[in-house]
């Protein structure tokens, strides 16, 4: 499933580059996990990369396009002892995951997207690969496939000049529990850079 | 003013790039002690009372589960043995020596060899790796351009598993025995006699610690 998701992520950037009216950032965001997800790593995720690509459309303050996030996840818990369906297990614990996403997003700007200060909003939906680990003693708890997947960015960026410029947003993501996987949700913050072409 | 298209296709590259590199994932790092691998499990018969047992029997020896031409270690039979008498001992029950006991607890140790073997990558150490050079050797300093030979380094580790099965004999189903308690323990068999003597003792310890609805 990842391998797919980054063969698509590939081809996406690759027909960004054909494009015309285009934009490509890269981001690095450290990530603060929330709700059930907390109970399974509590631990801030500071390994959270995205790449996209934004198309305009007919109004120049709404863009198209597509992002590719890695996001990883890990807490040691340390020795301790927890229940599990049946039983009680002791032993030393570490949880944690690896998020692959890909997402379809929408970008509306507050104000003239050629201005020094832009002000911007972004919607993403698409899906993931995650693989959610628990290690323990000489055993890995594993449950791992694909999961739906949404993401809302508030954000602000700052033009150097009419192609190049940097951004800072705060961003939430979610994905339902599936394939034995708990939901999975975090804040972020983001910092990224980002370039135009015509 | 000119505009440029340079600078989305450098960022795209980048984007493209580091897209593989994501696949990568990442993983914690592995513990760095012996016992850091113990692990210990118990569960019960939720319908079973406890608080009824007054007395247990334990057999004189440890059952080994061993591959066929393989021969049975009973280094540790004997503090498994007296660990259990302790923890029995201290729930207030009473050891005694026929199946009209209320419990019978019979333990069993299986061990068996894993083998690993591992790919190692010059990423992985960046840097002076001992050992390791350029290859080819370098003629006149920095040779680039190189790929570094990897390696594939094997090992192998002894994993061992005491299982302690506490059976009520008064309600036999056919020809088995009901388990109504059972206390796993599974670790590496590695490391001195005294290290994995005083590991065993201590898990012994926490199954009863981790099971309290036993002292009733």
């Amino acid at each position: 499933m990842k391998y797919l998701l980054t063969i698509i992520a590939a081809l996406t950037f690759y027909t960004a580059l054909q494009a015309q009216e285009q934009a490509a950032e890269f981001s690095y965001q450290v990530s603060f996990p929330t709700g059930n997800f907390k109970d399974f790593v509590s631990k801030t995720g500071w390994v959270g990369f995205t790449g996209a690509y934004r198309h305009r459309i007919g109004n120049p303050q709404l863009s198209l396009g597509g992002a590719f996030s890695w996001f990883y996840f890990q807490d040691k818990k340390g020795y301790g002892t927890f229940p599990t369906t049946k039983g009680t297990v002791t032993g030393n614990r570490s949880n944690y995951t690896n998020i692959y996403q890909l997402l379809a997003i929408v970008q509306y700007d507050f104000k003239n997207p050629k201005e020094h200060t832009v002000p911007y909003v972004r919607i993403g939906v698409g899906g993931d690969y995650q693989d959610q680990r628990t290690d323990i003693g000489l055993y890995i708890v594993q449950a791992d496939g694909a999961q739906f997947a949404a993401n809302a960015d508030l954000g602000v960026r700052f033009n150097k000049d009419e192609n190049h410029g940097f951004f800072i947003a705060a961003t939430y993501n979610t994905l339902p529990a599936a394939n034995g996987m708990i939901a999975t949700t975090f804040f972020g913050l983001k910092l990224g850079i980002s370039g135009w072409g015509h | 003013m000119r505009i440029k298209k340079a600078y989305p296709k450098a960022i795209a590259a980048v984007l493209i790039l580091s897209s593989s590199l994501m696949l990568w994932g990442c993983y914690p790092k592995a513990p760095d002690y012996i016992e850091d691998y113990d692990l210990v499990y118990t569960q019960q018969d939720k319908t079973f009372d406890f608080s009824k047992v007054a007395t247990y029997m334990l057999p004189d020896s440890v059952e080994h589960i061993v591959n066929p031409g393989d021969k049975p270690d009973h280094t540790y039979d004997a503090l498994i043995l007296s660990e259990l008498k302790k923890q029995l001992d201290n729930l207030g029950w009473q050891r005694v020596t026929t199946s009209a006991a209320d419990v019978l607890v019979l333990p069993s140790v299986m061990a068996s060899k894993q083998g690993v073997c591992t790919a190692y990558c010059w990423y992985c150490y960046w840097g002076w790796y001992p050992g390791w050079g350029y290859y080819p050797p370098p003629v006149g300093g920095w040779n680039p351009g190189y790929w570094y030979p990897s390696d594939i380094v094997c090992a192998s580790y002894n994993t061992g598993t005491l299982t302690v099965n506490m059976s009520n004999p008064k309600q036999p189903k056919g020809q088995q025995l009901g388990v109504v308690w059972l206390g796993v323990l599974n670790g590496l068999l590695e490391g001195g006699t005294a290290n994995i003597s005083s590991r065993i003792q201590t898990n012994i310890g926490q199954m009863f610690k981790q099971s309290p609805y036993l002292n009733q």
